[in-house]
């Protein structure tokens, strides 16, 4: 088989891979060698369907032992099989990267023969391509459940980035879904690299002379498959902070269940995309916006809504807190504003230094109002709507959506007509 | 009125502005020399260039605004938009008025305008730094051209000096008809009229293969033109390799 079918087979294979990224690590060029990593991370294009392309990202193989029911690889499908030799890995990453088609390599395999060997197989290929090619790009390693700690530790030092996959939220569907798949083979893997990470770290912060080499510099991931069992938005963002809290995780990454083979206890449709979106926000208010879990949801109401961003829903449901006086609060309160992200919150805190800001003021330097206005005060003048109940808000928000659908053109005229009853607005 | 005519470089705007400056007069109206229009009853005035001077006035914007400022003002000059200098004299106005805080004064106009030119700026050097594509050439060298809306051929040289310093390789901005060119040691920029287009014997097999990559990772079911085109304008379709116009 020549490389050119190897690529389409191995590449279309891995293109359900959510991860993308090639952020966080500063590997530096040792001069001798090609290539280095940018800690903000780059994309280097985009695909028809409108995702990021940073790394080479490829399966080692697509030869599987293993019978996952969800997976289009599984031993009992009937598709084109093959594998890569290290050799043809390292000539695709080392030229396209020359040719600056990409930031590095995104590794990831099915188990061929068993995980040990499928390892080794993936770290001969890296190896080459750190000591023979002196590769100082980006590598992101997917680590194979049930691998020997002894190479996953080889696995750290060589790639910026690994991923334990962790697929489904809990054990009960692993067992169903993933028979050969043992929970202890994830967690393990997590915990070990998370110490790894640690050490050294530790070792880092000593002053030293010669540097040491550190485990895994951009962290760890994984992903978790979204719709493929029962489980709800609580249980999947519980487990997320637990990932977070307990193996400091950089990103968790959720993957809408795409129905690919029949199997009787999988649902045949796929989730909304939607869902996944409102997942990966709540995501962004756990990690980056001081937000908990169970806050967002709780037992009685365990799925996010799908009208409504996270943070809207959580400030409806908390308006006492609200509205807030965008010249006193503190930047941590300013975050939790709707519509208000890092960005706005931090030019608000330089901003006001100055004087007090207007409602103007926030407009001309770019901070979004068009959620916010309902959950904020600028120097105690309130610019949302005369009743401050938690429904009339929510219409007015929801409609602010439709409005932008419609302007984007993925709403007809008419299905904004019908909507028009609701909102009183349109 | 007086009117002051540079070179149309950098530094002979920054030694137009600091005559200006040590003379105490006002800003005068600073025009770059392929602009000028005649006009009856305005006199010119040529400046010489001169990188003392020029050199001078950096000090002086760090020292008393800061190295933000400055990177700031050179972002607006190579955006290229008009009356640049005009915007770049009333912030500097500014700048010397408020001094270090001159940052914090986001909605006013000006501090604005500047902000938001870098902003675009910076946008678009750092999406070029994933969009620029070599090709390899019949010498062993990696030729990309590029087409940016701004100017900024020479802020994309570092990250590629630091990424690739074993390998021969030249970026040539086509509209502006220069070139960045690095041998291994030093960085070189020429006037560069013609595109190169002899490419060595296995450029075509890797663009194939990076193209056939490209067609086999998209998820049919979800493509999304408008998407695509958001993150990545049709403006720099012309030199990729997986699209083209």
């Amino acid at each position: 088989m020549d490389l050119i079918e190897k690529l389409k087979i191995l590449g279309g294979a891995a293109k359900f891979d959510v991860s993308c990224s090639s952020s966080g690590s500063m590997r530096e060029n040792k001069r001798m060698g090609i290539g280095n990593t940018s800690v903000s991370g780059i994309c280097h294009s985009w695909t028809d369907d409108g995702r990021c392309i940073s790394l080479l990202k490829v399966l080692l193989t697509n030869f599987c032992i293993y019978d996952c029911a969800y997976c289009a690889n599984r031993i009992s499908n009937d598709i084109p099989r093959a594998i890569f030799t290290p050799d043809e890995l390292t000539e695709l990453t080392i030229n396209f990267y020359k040719r600056n088609y990409i930031e590095g390599l995104f590794l990831s395999s099915a188990i061929i023969k068993n995980p040990d060997y499928t390892m080794e197989l993936m770290l001969k290929t890296v190896k080459k391509l750190r000591n023979e090619h002196k590769f100082n790009g980006y590598i992101h390693l997917k680590i194979i459940p049930g691998t020997d700690l002894k190479l996953i530790k080889e696995a750290g030092f060589y790639a910026d980035r690994v991923s334990v996959n962790i697929e489904l939220p809990n054990n009960e569907s692993l067992k169903k879904l993933a028979p050969q798949k043992k929970k202890e083979d994830i967690i393990q893997p997590m915990s070990y690299i998370q110490s790894k990470i640690n050490e050294t770290k530790k070792i880092k912060k000593v002053k030293i002379y010669k540097p040491q080499p550190i485990f895994a510099p951009a962290g760890q991931s994984t992903q978790i498959i979204i719709g493929a069992t029962p489980d709800n938005d609580l249980n999947i963002l519980t487990l997320s902070q637990n990932l977070y809290k307990k193996f400091h995780l950089k990103r968790v990454y959720y993957s809408a269940y795409i129905p690919i083979n029949k199997h009787p206890i999988l649902p045949n449709t796929a989730p909304p995309l939607l869902r996944e979106h409102r997942l990966y926000q709540a995501d962004w208010l756990l990690r980056l916006y001081g937000f908990n879990s169970e806050e967002l949801l709780n037992s009685e109401n365990p799925n996010l809504d799908l009208d409504l961003d996270p943070k809207s829903a959580w400030a409806l449901k908390n308006l006492h807190l609200f509205p807030i006086e965008i010249n006193t609060a503190d930047y941590e309160m300013l975050i939790r504003i709707p519509g208000i992200g890092i960005n706005s919150a931090k030019k608000i805190i330089i901003a006001r230094k100055i004087g007090y800001l207007t409602f103007d003021d926030l407009k001309s330097f770019g901070v979004v109002l068009k959620r916010a206005k309902y959950f904020i005060t600028c120097q105690g003048k309130y610019y949302g709507i005369s009743s401050f109940y938690p429904d009339t808000i929510k219409k007015f928000l929801i409609s602010e959506t439709l409005k932008q659908k419609y302007r984007d053109g993925q709403l007809s005229f008419f299905e904004i007509n019908d909507l028009s009853g609701i909102t009183g607005e349109l | 009125m007086t009117i002051l005519i540079y070179d149309g470089s950098f530094e002979g705007l920054f030694t137009a502005i600091y005559e200006c400056y040590i003379n105490k007069i006002p800003f005068y109206k600073i025009v770059p020399k392929n602009k000028i229009q005649q006009n009856f009853f305005e006199e010119y005035k040529f400046i010489e260039t001169d990188l003392i001077k020029a050199e001078k006035l950096q000090k002086k914007i760090i020292s008393n605004i800061s190295q933000k400022a400055l990177h700031k003002i050179y972002y607006v000059f190579i955006s290229e938009i008009d009356n640049k200098e005009e915007l770049i004299c009333s912030f500097l106005k500014l700048g010397f008025e408020f001094k270090k805080e001159t940052h914090q004064y986001l909605s006013n106009k000006i501090v604005l305008t500047v902000n938001r030119i870098s902003q675009k700026v910076l946008k678009e050097k750092h999406l070029l730094l994933g969009l620029i594509r070599f090709r390899e050439l019949k010498n062993n060298i990696f030729y990309a051209p590029i087409e940016p809306k701004y100017n900024i051929l020479i802020l994309l040289t570092p990250h590629f000096v630091k990424r690739m310093p074993l390998q021969n390789w030249i970026i040539h901005d086509t509209k502006r008809k220069i070139a960045a060119i690095y041998n291994q040691k030093g960085l070189l920029l020429i006037e560069l009229d013609t595109a190169i287009s002899t490419f060595s014997d296995q450029e075509e097999k890797f663009q194939s293969l990076w193209k056939e990559y490209f067609e086999n990772i998209k998820i049919e079911d979800r493509v999304k033109p408008k998407l695509q085109k958001q993150h990545m304008p049709l403006r720099y379709w012309k030199y990729l390799i997986e699209k083209s116009l």
